[in-house]
Formats: structure tokens, C-alpha cells, sequence
């Protein structure tokens, strides 16, 4: 395609800011006033309880919700044009019945440069399969996705992701629905989107998990709460403001702090 | 042997049950290929209240022509698109749930069709041709159209299937690769009113969504990919079409039912087969790689 459907990339702007972000639902406030920047190659999560705004604030980085007020840039510009956003959907948004194959789901990715009319070439056929094999699912191209264990179908969107040429990845609470093993995973999969030069944005709420796979930690309840590096972020007082009393931080005999939510009002997605 | 293909000919005798074959075939296929974009969007009752919408329109022609034929088609065809784009803009604005705004939309526009046509004298049959489809009158003129609206509802379907699949399958996907979702949406809602349209003559607006919905629904039983789901349902479509002009013919049953009697048959059989074959506990084919995490179906 000669068109150039991407925006483009201002030298020296970073990935991603964030200023003064309200989203409102009618006349509900998804979320308010937040602001954050984001360097290429640094990697963010965002925590926060149920209802918190994570996926809301996902959706509008992705440029697919309005906002009412403030901004958001992507290497300097809106982030309407952009198609080096990945937002990767919770594996309930997805239905998995659907007649379409592994190589296909991963061929989907190629369109941000294809645009819609164009068949994919070899070439596209050859850079999908390329993007399956960095996620293991090399060997499975053909199977139908409701086939693939729910580890391998998030995996599968990793790999769409990278097929996009993604820059960010926007991780959905990945880790929604998935047995322990492939929960364990996980961190491998984000290592090889950062190799790949991926910035990786996670919503979710193990905290547990943020802290051992992140930099830095986006505290939300609607507003930002807390922002920075988790040791100064997942601190009590923080984390009862955040959560609104329910979390007790708890020292294992391994010395790694597992934390606790004191009842379970979270169980409504996993 | 000769008795059966006796039994298969006899019909074919007739030039007007040749021509309703053809047509019938034709608008299966076409019904069969949108229709399985309907499916995978979930827009059954969509298509349903589309059919429903355009007979205000074809009521107005009817009155205008008092009585002709003729310009129905275009009536129709004007009404649908005109009602595809209104549902897709109201369903987009009003802050009710999608299917209820159409629920209201399509019942109103029903019944204003109904009261225009039984404003006139030969209500009862012309209105029964409408709601239940008429294919054995189906005429050369018909038929040439029919074959002029199919080819270019598929080649609208051939340009844009890639934007229609992504845009099926994860439209928030479609959305950050900054596809134009709304145009695609809006483009096969038409798609949809036009073969709505198509499809009026063969088996009328009360059953048209069965030719949408159920062909496309039986392929999805036992299809994997899309190119074969869309194949698979026009041969169930072409199937239950000529079948049920047969079922008409010799059974002297309404064409229209019949034919979405067969498909809905054909339906029931696969889902019967399919369920039957979940049951047995393995089904999973020779594997290939990833020894360590594949194939442990979840639930």
C-alpha cells in the first residue's frame, strides 16, 4: 500500500503520556484526572480493584474510547492513527468457537499494514508463522483456536501482537482464567515482547506479580493513587488506599511478600 | 432406478419450476455466504428485523403501481437501505440496548407496512406472497436480476471478506488497526438489506432470516475456518433450496416453507450428529510440537 496509514513518530517524544485522562460512561466517571508518561523499553503495571478504571484507561491509550477531558499522546501525536498499539482483550472478550485457525488469528496482525482490501502474501504468511514460533505455537498453525489450552490462546495473541509490529502491548489481566502452569508462563512471555523492543502495559491484580516482573507500579481506584517503583509503591498505607482496606501484606519464610486480600470481591472474572 | 430418475425429472419439465430452481439455488448460495457474516456477528435478529422493515416500503410501490409488480424491487431495495443505515445510526445513538431499539423499529415499520397493504382490495393474497414468498412465479426478468444482485453481492463480500472477518472476530482489534469499523459495519448491514431483498421473491420477508441464519449455522456445526464454513453453507442453502422445491412439488406444501423446513432439518441432523460425536472422549488429532502444554481442552 502506498497510503500511509500510521501516524507518525515524533523524534524525541516519548511512548506514551498520559495528562489530566477523565473517561465518563454517561455520566459515570470511569476514570479522572490521571496522568502518566511511559519511556519506550520501561514497562508499567496497573493495579487496582475491580471496577477500578484499568481496562477503561487500556481502551482509551488504545485510542477506541473518547475522552472527556485531558489527553493522551503516542510518540507525540493522539492515538486514533497509530496501529503500533496492541491491546490484547481478557480471554473472555474472545470467543474461542469462532471458525478461524492459529495462522489466521496471527495473520490478522499483518493487516495494520495491508489495510483491509489486500490478501496476505506469502511474505505476511511467512512473518506470521515467524511471529507464532517466538511463542512456541509454531507447530499448532492449523489447529482451530478453540483447540489450543487457555495458556496457548493467550499466547497466541502475544503472537498477533508481534505480528502487528507492535510497540505497546496493552496485557488485559492476562493471567484471567489460566491454570498455575501457564500462569508460570507468563513472565517468559513478556521477556520475549521486551526483547522484541515491545513496551508491555499490564492491568491485573496480582500484586505478588507486578512486583517481581515490573518497574514501576500504577496504583488506580479511578484516580491514581500511587505511581513508581513497586517497593515504594506496594506499601500498606498505599495499598489500603488503593484497595480500600481490604489488603495485609504478609512475609513469607523466603523473605518475598505475598499479599492478601481479606475477602475475595474479585472473583466476578477468573 | 428410471422410476426415481423419473421422479426427478418430471418437474424439470416445466420451464417456470426450472426457473424457480434457479432462483431458488441462487439466492441459497448468496443467503448462505452473507449470511454467514450474520452468524459470526450475531446479527440474526438484525437480519430478521431488516427483512421485516422493508415491507412499508414495498407497500408504498405497491400502491403507487397499483398492483404491479414490476417496480417492487426497487422499493424494496431503497426501503432496505434506508433502514439498514437507520437501525445501524439509532442502534449507535439511543441508549437502549441494540435489540431493543430495533425490536421498536422493526415492529413499527411491520405494522405500517401491514396497514398500507390492507388499505387495498387484494390484500390477502399479495400480502401473503410478500410475507411467504412466491418462487414459483419467479419470471425471466426475475431471474436475470436475481443472478445480476448475487454476483454483485459477492463481489462486494470477495473485496471486502478480510475486513469483515477481523472486524467478526475482535472489533476492538479491528478498531486499534484503525480498520474503518463503522463504514465496514454499515456496508454489511446493506449487504444484508440488499440480499434481503434478493431473497424476498423466494421465500419472503417472514422466512428470509431462516436463509441467512440456519445454513450458515448448520456449516458452523462442523466447519474450522470461515472459507469452508461460507462453502459448506451454501451447499447446505443450494441443498435445502432444491429440496424443498421438490417437497413443494410433489407434497404441494407452501415453496417458501418448505425449503426452510429442509434447511431446518438439515440443521437439526447435524447438531444431532455433532452432539453425538462431543460425546465420545478423545478427538484430538495427531499432534505435532509443544509436547509439554498442548491439548488439555479447558472445561
Amino acid at each position: 500500500m502506498s497510503r500511509d496509514r500510521h501516524a507518525a513518530h515524533h523524534p524525541g517524544a516519548p511512548l506514551l503520556e498520559v495528562e489530566d485522562l477523565t473517561v465518563r460512561f454517561g455520566r459515570h466517571r470511569a476514570i479522572e484526572g490521571v496522568s502518566f508518561a511511559l519511556e519506550a523499553g520501561a514497562n508499567l503495571a496497573v493495579l487496582g480493584p475491580n471496577g477500578a478504571g484499568k481496562s477503561t484507561l487500556f481502551k482509551a491509550v488504545a485510542g477506541i474510547v473518547p475522552t472527556a477531558q485531558g489527553r493522551i499522546r503516542v510518540y507525540g501525536s493522539g492515538p486514533g492513527r497509530h496501529t503500533c498499539i496492541a491491546y490484547l482483550p481478557q480471554r473472555s472478550e474472545v470467543d474461542f468457537t469462532f471458525p478461524v485457525t492459529v495462522l489466521d488469528v496471527a495473520l490478522m496482525g499483518c493487516a495494520s499494514e495491508r489495510g483491509v482490501l489486500c490478501r496476505p502474501r506469502a511474505r505476511d504468511r511467512d512473518w506470521a508463522v515467524a511471529c507464532l514460533e517466538v511463542v512456541g505455537l509454531g507447530g499448532l498453525a492449523r489447529r482451530q483456536i478453540g483447540e489450543l489450552s487457555g495458556g496457548q490462546q493467550q499466547r497466541l495473541f502475544i503472537a498477533r501482537a508481534l505480528a502487528q509490529r507492535a510497540e505497546l502491548a496493552l496485557l488485559d489481566e492476562p493471567a484471567a482464567g489460566l491454570d498455575l502452569r501457564a500462569q508460570r508462563e507468563l513472565p517468559g512471555l513478556l521477556g520475549r515482547l521486551r526483547e522484541r523492543g515491545v513496551t508491555v502495559l499490564m492491568a491485573g491484580h496480582d500484586l505478588a506479580f507486578a512486583r517481581a516482573h515490573f518497574d514501576r507500579i500504577l496504583l488506580l481506584n479511578r484516580r491514581r493513587v500511587a505511581l513508581g517503583p513497586p517497593d515504594a509503591v506496594l506499601t500498606p498505607p498505599i495499598l489500603a488506599e488503593a484497595f480500600e482496606g481490604q489488603v495485609h501484606l504478609v512475609e513469607t519464610p523466603a523473605g518475598a511478600a505475598a499479599v492478601l486480600s481479606t475477602h475475595d470481591d474479585g472473583g466476578g472474572r477468573e | 432406478m428410471s422410476t426415481a430418475l423419473a421422479w426427478l425429472a418430471e418437474p424439470l419439465a416445466y420451464a417456470f419450476l426450472q426457473r424457480s430452481l434457479a432462483a431458488a439455488v441462487m439466492v441459497a448460495i448468496v443467503c448462505a455466504l452473507v449470511g454467514s457474516f450474520v452468524v459470526l456477528r450475531g446479527m440474526a435478529f438484525m437480519g430478521d428485523a431488516l427483512a421485516h422493515t422493508i415491507l412499508p416500503g414495498i407497500a408504498i410501490g405497491y400502491l403507487v403501481g397499483r398492483g404491479a409488480r414490476g417496480p417492487l424491487f426497487a422499493w424494496g431495495l431503497g426501503t432496505a437501505v434506508v433502514a439498514a443505515l437507520a437501525i445501524g445510526a439509532i442502534a449507535r445513538r439511543a441508549r437502549l440496548r441494540e435489540d431493543t431499539a430495533i425490536g421498536v423499529l422493526f415492529a413499527g415499520f411491520f405494522a405500517l407496512g401491514i396497514a398500507l397493504i390492507s388499505s387495498t382490495g387484494g390484500y390477502a393474497v399479495d400480502l401473503a406472497h410478500f410475507l411467504f414468498g412466491d418462487v414459483l412465479g419467479v419470471g425471466r426478468t426475475d431471474l436475470v436480476r436475481t443472478a445480476v444482485f448475487g454476483l454483485g453481492i459477492l463481489a462486494v463480500l470477495a473485496v471486502f471478506y478480510r475486513g469483515f472477518l477481523i472486524l467478526s472476530f475482535d472489533p476492538v482489534f479491528a478498531a486499534t488497526l484503525r480498520l474503518p469499523t463503522r463504514p465496514l459495519h454499515d456496508l454489511l448491514l446493506v449487504l444484508v438489506a440488499v440480499t434481503v431483498v434478493v431473497a424476498l421473491q423466494t421465500v419472503g420477508i417472514a422466512m428470509t432470516v431462516a436463509m441467512l441464519v440456519t445454513p450458515p449455522a448448520t456449516a458452523r456445526l462442523v466447519c474450522r475456518r470461515l472459507p469452508a464454513m461460507m462453502a459448506t453453507a451454501a451447499g447446505f442453502g443450494a441443498v435445502s433450496a432444491v429440496a424443498g422445491i421438490y417437497l413443494s412439488y410433489y407434497a404441494g406444501v407452501a415453496s417458501g416453507a418448505a425449503i426452510v423446513l429442509v434447511a431446518t432439518l438439515l440443521f437439526l441432523a447435524v447438531f444431532g450428529l455433532t452432539g453425538l460425536r462431543r460425546r465420545d472422549p478423545p478427538r484430538s488429532p495427531p499432534h505435532q510440537g509443544q509436547p509439554t502444554t498442548r491439548g488439555q481442552p479447558r472445561r
